[in-house]
Formats: C-alpha cells, sequence, structure tokens
C-alpha cells in the first residue's frame, strides 16, 4: 500500500503534471480577470486522458498556485490577481512603492508555503477521522448535510442573503432538468431529448465562470498590467523571516478553518487575518505602510483555505468553495466520487492526492523565489490577445466533454447568464453548489421518506442530520435576527433620548 | 414536482423581493456594454460556422475576427496568434484526448 503510494506519487509523469498546474496556477492567479476557478474549469478537459489521480493532481496544483499567484500583481501593480489576494494589496503594494517589491514577494511565498503546508497537515489528520464518522451516515443524514451544504453557501457567499439564496434557487431549478431518478417523469426538458438527460454540469460551469468572466474582461480591454520595477531576488532575509512565523502560524490555522466552513474561502479569510494580525501587533498604526507580517497574514491565511477546502470535498463530497466545486465535477468524471468510500475504495488515490497536496506547495515555494521574472513577462500580456483565446478554449473545453455540439450552446448560455447576474450583485458560487448538491438532496430526501414512510419526522430525531438542519436554519436567519437586534437598540437609543 | 413547484414559487418570490429593496437599476445596455454584446454576437457567429466548415477553419477566422474587432493593428499578432492557437489546440484534442470535431456541412 505504501508502495503504491509513493509510485503513484513520484512517477515522473505525475510530477511533471503538477509542475505544470503549479506553473498555470500562478499565471492564471497572476492574471487580473482570470480567476483560479476558472483555470481549473478551463484545465479539466485535459484531466480526461489522464489517470485519475495524475488528472486531479494538474488541478490540485493548479489551485495552490493561482490562489498564490494572486499575490504578485497584488504587489507589483496594485490590483489583485484573484479575490483572494485582496487584503495583501494593502501592505503589498506599499513595499514596491519603497523599491522593495522582491522582498515583499519573498515574504509572500514564504507564507503561502507555510500556510498550504499546514493546512495539508491538518488534512491529513483530519479528513481520515471525519470520512470515519461519515461512513455511519445514512440517507437522512446525507440529505441533512446537502442541505445544509446549499443553505449555508447561498448566506455566506454573497452581500446580499437575498442574492445568495436567489442563486440558490437557481441553481436548485437547473438541478431539476431531466428525467426523475426514481419515477421516471421528465422535469422541464420540453420536449428536447437533450435535456431529459439533464444538464451537463461542466458546460455550465465552464460558462459560469470562464465565460462570463471573458465578457467582464472585455469591458475593461484597454487595462494593461505594465510592471515597470526590475525584481532582483525574492529569497526572504533571516530577520523577515523571524518576524513572520508566528504569523504563517496564526494564518495558516486560521485559513485552514475557514476554508472548511463551505461558501468561506480565500478572500474572507485573508481578510480575517489580517484584522487578526493587526489585533495582535504591537504597532497595529504601521499597518497598510507595508510591514511584513501583514502581507504574510492574508497570503499564509488564503492558502491555507486550499487544505482545507479539500477536506470536505474528500470526505463528504461537499465542496468548500467554487474551486473545489468544480474540481468534485471532474472527481466524479473520473468516477472516483468523494465521500467517505472514496477512502475505504480508493485509499490509495486519496494517499496519492494528499502527498501530491504538499509537492505541489514545495514546487509552489520554488517557483515562485526562483521563476518570478517569467510570471512578470505572462501577465503583461494584453487581454486583448489573451480574451479571444480563453474563450475559444471554452469553447473547446465544454465541447470535449461528451463530444456535444449542443453542450457549447449550454456554457454560452450559462456565460451569459453568468455575466449578468454578476453585473447584478449575485454570487455564482451558489448556482454550482445547487446544481451538484440538488440531486444529492433529492435523492437522499426521498430515499429517508421511504424509509420513514413518509414521516418528515425522521430527519429531527437523528442527531447528526437535526444538529445540521438547525446550524443550516440558524444560518440563514442570522442576518435577519442581527437586523432586528441592531433595529431594537436603535429604538431603545431614540426613546432614551 | 412539488419540489420543483416550491423552488420556482421561491425563486419568483425571491426575484419580486428584489426588486422591492434595491433602488439602483444595473445597466446591462450602456455605451461600455456594446463591445461585449458585439463581441457575444461574434461568439454566436463563430459556433454557427463550426457546424458549417468546421472547427479548424472557423477558429483560425474567429480569433483573427475578434482581435482586429478589438483593434489590435499588429499583422505579426493577427496572424500569429490564430495559427498557433488553432495548431496547439487541434493537436491536443485530437492526438491526445480523442475528441472528434465537428467537421461541418462543406466538407
Amino acid at each position: 500500500m505504501a508502495l503504491e503510494v509513493l509510485s503513484l506519487t513520484f512517477d515522473p509523469i505525475t510530477l511533471l503534471t503538477i509542475l505544470v498546474g503549479v506553473t498555470a496556477g500562478i499565471s492564471i492567479g497572476a492574471m487580473p480577470g482570470l480567476t483560479s476557478t476558472m483555470g481549473i474549469a478551463l484545465l479539466m478537459p485535459l484531466t480526461f486522458a489522464m489517470e485519475a489521480h495524475t488528472g486531479m493532481m494538474l488541478l490540485i496544483g493548479e489551485f495552490v498556485g493561482a490562489i498564490y499567484g494572486g499575490s504578485i500583481t497584488a504587489i507589483l501593480i496594485n490590483t489583485p490577481g484573484t479575490p483572494s489576494a485582496a487584503a495583501t494589496v494593502l501592505d503589498g503594494y506599499p513595499f514596491t512603492k519603497r523599491g522593495e517589491s522582491g522582498r515583499a514577494i519573498g515574504i509572500s511565498t514564504v507564507a503561502s508555503f507555510g500556510g498550504g503546508i499546514i493546512s495539508g497537515i491538518i488534512m491529513i489528520l483530519v479528513a481520515p477521522v471525519l470520512a470515519n464518522i461519515a461512513l455511519k451516515f445514512s440517507a437522512p443524514e446525507t440529505f441533512a448535510l446537502a442541505f445544509f451544504g446549499i443553505s449555508i453557501i447561498s448566506s455566506i457567499s454573497g452581500k446580499s442573503l437575498l442574492k445568495g439564496l436567489f442563486s440558490g434557487a437557481i441553481g436548485l431549478t437547473l438541478a431539476l432538468i431531466g428525467v426523475d431518478n426514481i419515477t421516471g417523469f421528465t422535469r422541464f426538458a420540453f420536449g428536447s431529448t437533450f435535456l431529459m438527460g439533464g444538464l451537463a454540469v461542466i458546460p455550465v460551469m465552464v460558462g459560469l465562470f470562464a465565460m462570463s468572466q471573458c465578457f467582464l474582461s472585455i469591458e475593461e480591454l484597454e487595462a494593461t498590467n505594465v510592471i515597470t520595477q526590475k525584481i532582483k531576488s525574492a529569497l526572504p532575509t533571516k530577520q523577515d523571516l523571524k518576524t513572520i512565523w508566528p504569523t504563517i502560524l496564526r494564518g495558516g490555522l486560521t485559513g485552514t478553518f475557514i476554508g472548511i466552513i463551505p461558501g468561506a474561502g480565500g478572500d474572507i479569510s485573508a481578510f480575517v487575518s489580517y484584522d487578526m494580525e493587526r489585533r495582535v501587533s504591537k504597532h497595529p498604526e504601521l499597518f497598510g505602510t507595508g510591514l511584513p507580517e501583514a502581507i504574510a497574514a492574508p497570503e499564509s491565511s488564503n492558502n491555507g483555505t486550499t487544505g482545507g477546502a479539500l477536506i470536505p470535498l474528500l470526505t463528504l463530497g461537499i465542496p468548500g468553495d467554487s474551486n473545489t466545486a468544480v474540481m468534485l465535477g471532474a472527481l466524479m468524471i473520473h468516477n472516483l466520487i468523494p465521500g467517505p468510500m472514496l477512502f475505504v475504495q480508493q485509499a490509495a488515490v486519496v494517499d496519492t492526492l494528499f502527498i501530491g497536496f504538499m509537492i505541489a506547495n514545495v514546487f509552489m515555494l520554488i517557483l515562485g523565489l526562483l521563476g518570478i521574472p517569467l510570471f512578470v513577462k505572462i501577465v503583461q500580456v494584453p487581454r486583448k490577445i489573451l480574451v479571444p483565446v480563453i474563450i475559444v478554449l471554452c469553447l473547446v473545453g465544454s465541447y470535449a466533454i461528451n463530444n456535444n455540439y449542443l453542450d457549447v450552446v449550454v456554457m454560452l448560455v450559462a456565460g451569459v447568464i453568468g455575466y449578468a447576474l454578476v453585473k447584478g450583485g449575485f454570487p455564482l458560487s451558489p448556482i454550482v453548489l445547487a446544481l451538484i448538491l440538488g440531486p444529492m438532496a433529492e435523492g437522499n430526501l426521498r430515499r429517508s421518506l421511504v424509509m420513514s414512510k413518509g414521516s418528515v419526522m425522521i430527519f429531527f430525531e437523528r442527531p447528526i442530520s437535526a444538529a445540521f438542519i438547525v446550524i443550516a436554519v440558524v444560518c440563514l436567519f442570522l442576518p435577519i435576527i442581527k437586523r432586528w437586534i441592531v433595529m431594537y437598540r436603535n429604538f431603545k437609543k431614540s426613546s432614551a433620548a | 414536482m412539488i419540489l420543483s413547484g416550491i423552488i420556482f414559487l421561491l425563486a419568483v418570490l425571491l426575484l419580486l423581493n428584489i426588486r422591492k429593496e434595491s433602488g439602483e437599476t444595473v445597466h446591462l445596455f450602456s455605451k461600455k456594454n456594446t463591445t461585449v454584446f458585439l463581441s457575444l454576437l461574434i461568439t454566436v457567429l463563430y459556433v454557427v460556422l463550426i457546424s458549417v466548415v468546421g472547427f479548424p477553419i472557423a477558429t483560425l477566422l474567429y480569433l483573427f475576427g475578434l482581435m482586429m474587432f478589438f483593434r489590435i493593428k499588429s499583422w505579426k499578432i493577427l496572424i500569429g496568434v490564430p495559427v498557433l492557437t488553432t495548431a496547439i489546440l487541434y493537436g491536443v484534442f485530437t492526438r491526445f484526448l480523442f475528441v472528434q470535431f465537428p467537421r461541418g456541412i462543406l466538407f
């Protein structure tokens, strides 16, 4: 078993794939306008010809690289390459203004590496335990879990609770398309045989995350990323390492924990860690002027979410964010159904993914410290050239999955809808999550109702499912209750005055 | 079936609520967006074109056309990028991934 894992991981092709994934990830992450989710969606068609573990390593490498890559442009041109790097801008850009961009990138690289490794260790320790617990889940628990996943992502991911819920409802509705699994009744097919099979998840995801992003980039075609400063060395000094290591420890742990929560990803955790660091700091007034620990905090934290987000994906089949949602689609194509059974039936593959995750982080460290000049060149490719090429990639990718021309149409429609929704301030990840978790929720709801002969009480009689449902409902109502409390306080104040 | 009804109702309800809540309107049709809509139109044309002339030719034309539309002046880029992209994509997908691209009705 151990030998099998080692031979799977240290296979030259697998190592090369991880390297390609990390390099692609850093480039995609560094480019403002290209997100890591988009990168995963675009790289996915390439994994079909690979073995399952190799293909997944490509995607995990991309994920790890992209979350780090965002910091490069955050530091150099004051624009975060990915939303996760938004907090890095605050203290990263002041370094560049002082002419110390190399030092800032070095700190960010080491911090990202530290955060990634911490989250990897936690993943390796926690995931098998969690999978063991999840093995005892039956239909009611699984339904409660899916319900929990959909509702929590709807309530957390957007700025407005209603908009998040609306996105979630769209996703659920899309999930209904096709033939009903249990009764064979056709829903929302409008007489089309293509729709009877249900919507293919991947073209929808490519459209929502990649195509819509292209449209958004077309709006700002003229934006160029000109980097003038020459970067000499990105190797951090001993002094800097000494100041940032406690920060990395805190950031990595916070990031991992936030990553585990469905719906909360790198962008949230980075700000949480930045804020936390300011509170424990001896000189909080200097934050925003370019402090080493103020770069290390968000960067270790956002890379901490990578391992964190993989934990619920692998053990429960519930993706923690949009990146892992797309990965879930890839896993399913490779016939690896995430969930507790994966740890029993495909233990070698799971272990390979764990080790591969660590290797991806090591590659990221090496590439980040030595390869910055290369990434600086890539970032400067103008959008006018990049966008047309990416649109073609979207098309080819969604076609290649089933060799079906209609999937391209689905992708294009999803792209236009995604663009309109982003413009209206609706979050996209609830749609995808509901689309994936919808069938899981529905099937298990039906099965549990059969088990209980139609009584809904089955969900509340079992402690685990009851707990999930209660947490989900509390999360949904929390913003409303909060508003009431604020209103009540204001009322009290005004009546007292 | 009951589920679908509930979800549909929920969606409509939320839509109404959102209308009430947000006072600001989102401009889907502004000057900035004409470029986006025209690009979308070109892309739709491209998808149609694939089924007529096949993937390689349509991709060459599309990349060339869209970059022209984006006002790229350099002929090196206008010719080089479409040729390289099409060649690499076609090679990778047909050789390694065994994808059969639509050949189009003309050939």
